[in-house]
């Protein structure tokens, strides 16, 4: 079942193409990973998909339905942005994601945050930004969403912030929901990678099953990109 | 889901303005009981002092309602916010139109605030008496009470604010279908809507005491009775309009999406 | 855990590799219940689908079954353990031997030296 479907993508800003019919889908249970060095259109084809951007051609489905209300229900989005207000308590975060999504599981968020030694009293504005990503992190894994979007979720982290991220997207990802992950830094993240898509200039230049890339041509993700990307 | 994202709204939008309401009352509170023992001169100086600082509570009060209902309708719809925004389950109309209603109210309390500060600095029968000597003066020949008169006031000093705020977002909103240089072109096109309105003003009452006749009145030192209420029956009428275009024309741009930086 | 990947072969077939060392270095023990997918797809830091997929191998081969509501569990039986450690220990041997062969040293002289080194 395609979770996510998106056919011909095209975006300009100021009559400079950045997406050139970006086309590809994600299915349930699935975790994805959408590779490309910085500004390659990664993050503007994210952009799209969460609404944040508008679509000068092409479509964007879902759950088979166009982007709306509904279908935000079902989405849980990590935008490399921190978007929390600093001067909220965690628990305001808290209180305010279970205004607002029927999914968030408040017991689990808790629980996630007790683990970093957090509690409701703590104020975002006397944490680092690492801290505010984290909670963003755990926010947006403590919903049981269909289909989880991360943008880099591993950009200018240090390795044991990165072993946090890889073990809570890990221990929080539903069977039956899917991922996609998009991040430059693909020896980091290709061991659960189940698709890898190859996007340069605005276009997916590769496609596939991240295992068959590594036995078809006999190098990991990260060598085959660093091949095809110049 | 209107109602939550009218309480975070205001929540948000009154953040700092609740001390400033707070400060404005205090002091107005201060002065008044400063003024309590005036007779003897250094305390009645001292008062004075106070009011200035009341005044400028104020003042204070009517700036930081514009700015923190604009700032925050920028923030959660085109900044780092926005990536939370954008992604709720709700739909655009509704987060535009709790926006609206959130900067109505808050622009309602700020001009209550303000009102019961001067309310409780001032009143004693004897200002009261010259407020009403000074009203019944501008009401002579009007042909109605003091109170329906100074409730008119109040309605179309609102409805001014109001035509203002409903440019601002509408100027907010146009800029930043723009890639680029977007405050620059937010302060353009609120100059340019707030100008457009004045013209279109303008040519109205030109028109209006044309027909009636007295075209001379308009630019008269003293206005008679019946033109001053002309005036006040137009700007009833148009700022209510004006406001009711801009909300249209900026709910329109906003549904047909953002281009977030 | 940091589990050491070889990049250039797929995921699923390592991890049935480093399972079956297990078993047969009796880690994993006959009828020990083995990690939930969750569990060892965060021990080696990999998709679940990837451990779902290196599970199914080797229950096909007959190294672990399943019992329905209680996991996966490592078989009873040791002729199959048997027969997979004789697979090892061969593909070891001749991976060891192959890159001997590259240094210039036939097998005869190999085993030479081993029995020296005795």
């Amino acid at each position: 079942m395609d979770i996510l479907k998106v056919s011909n993508l095209y975006k300009s800003f100021d009559n400079k193409k950045v997406i050139n019919g970006v086309s590809f889908t994600v299915q349930s249970g699935k975790i994805v990973g959408l590779l490309g060095k910085n500004g390659s259109g990664k993050t503007t084809v994210i952009k799209m998909i969460n609404d944040l951007l508008t679509i000068d051609e092409g479509e964007v489905l879902i759950n088979g339905e166009k982007i709306s209300e509904k279908t935000k229900a079902i989405v849980s989005y990590l935008p490399e942005r921190t978007y929390l207000d600093s001067s909220q308590t965690v628990s305001d975060c808290i209180k305010y994601f279970s205004d607002f999504y029927a999914d968030f599981d408040k017991t689990k968020a808790l629980e996630l945050l007790k683990d970093l030694g957090l509690d409701g009293e703590n104020s975002l504005s006397k944490m680092s930004k690492g801290m505010k990503e984290k909670i963003q992190l755990i926010l947006v894994m403590s919903r049981r969403a269909k289909l989880y979007i991360l943008d880099e979720p591993f950009g200018g982290v240090d390795p044991s912030t990165r072993d946090y991220i890889m073990k809570t997207i890990l221990k929080n990802f539903g069977d039956d929901s899917a991922m996609l992950i998009t991040t430059h830094l693909i020896a980091d993240v290709e061991k659960i990678l189940d698709e890898v898509l190859f996007i340069d200039n605005g276009k997916i230049i590769l496609q596939g099953s991240a295992e068959q890339l590594r036995e078809e041509k006999g190098l990991s993700i990260d060598g085959i990109f660093r091949r095809e990307v110049k | 889901m209107i109602r939550k994202l009218f309480y975070y709204d205001i929540k948000k939008m009154t953040k700092i303005l609740k001390w400033f309401y707070l400060i404005s009352i205090a002091f107005a509170v201060i002065t008044r009981l400063i003024n309590i023992g005036k007779e003897i001169q250094a305390i009645h100086i001292i008062g004075q002092v106070f009011a200035g600082f009341t005044y400028s509570a104020i003042a204070n009060i009517l700036i930081n309602t514009f700015i923190h209902i604009l700032r925050v309708f920028l923030y959660d719809f085109y900044r780092d916010e926005s990536y939370l925004t954008h992604t709720l389950p709700v739909s655009k109309n509704k987060l535009f139109i709790s926006k609206c209603l959130a900067g109505l109210a808050v622009v309602l309390s700020s001009v209550i605030v303000c009102v019961l500060t001067l309310f409780i600095m001032l009143y004693s029968k004897d200002v009261m008496l010259t407020v009403k000597s000074l009203i019944s003066v501008a009401v002579s020949g009007l042909n109605m009470s003091s109170g329906a008169f100074i409730a008119i006031l109040i309605v179309i000093i609102l409805a001014q604010i109001t035509a203002m705020m409903s440019m601002a977002y509408t100027a907010i909103v146009k800029a930043n279908t723009y890639n680029r240089n977007r405050g620059f072109k937010g302060v353009a096109w609120f100059i340019a809507y707030y100008f457009g309105s004045t013209i279109v003003t303008l040519i109205i009452a030109v028109i209006v005491f044309a027909i009636g006749g007295n075209l001379s009145e308009l630019v008269a030192e003293v206005m008679s009775a019946s033109s001053f209420m002309t005036v006040m029956i137009l700007a009833l009428v148009l700022y209510p309009v004006y406001t009711f275009i801009h909300v249209l024309l900026c709910k329109w741009l906003f549904n047909k999406g953002v281009n977030v930086d | 855990m940091s589990f050491g990947f070889k990049s250039d072969t797929p995921i699923y077939l390592q991890i049935i590799e480093h399972i079956k060392l297990q078993i047969i270095t009796k880690v994993y023990k006959p009828y020990d219940r083995l990690p939930s997918v969750r569990e060892l797809s965060l021990i080696y830091e990999v998709n679940p689908n990837t451990v779902q997929k290196a599970l199914s191998v080797l229950e096909e081969e007959g190294l672990i079954f399943t019992e329905r509501t209680n996991g996966k569990f490592v078989t009873g039986d040791g002729d199959v353990i048997k027969a997979v450690t004789s697979d090892t220990v061969e593909v070891m041997i001749s991976e060891f031997l192959t890159s001997m062969k590259n240094l210039g040293y036939e097998t005869s002289e190999v085993i030479k030296m081993i029995e020296e080194k005795e």
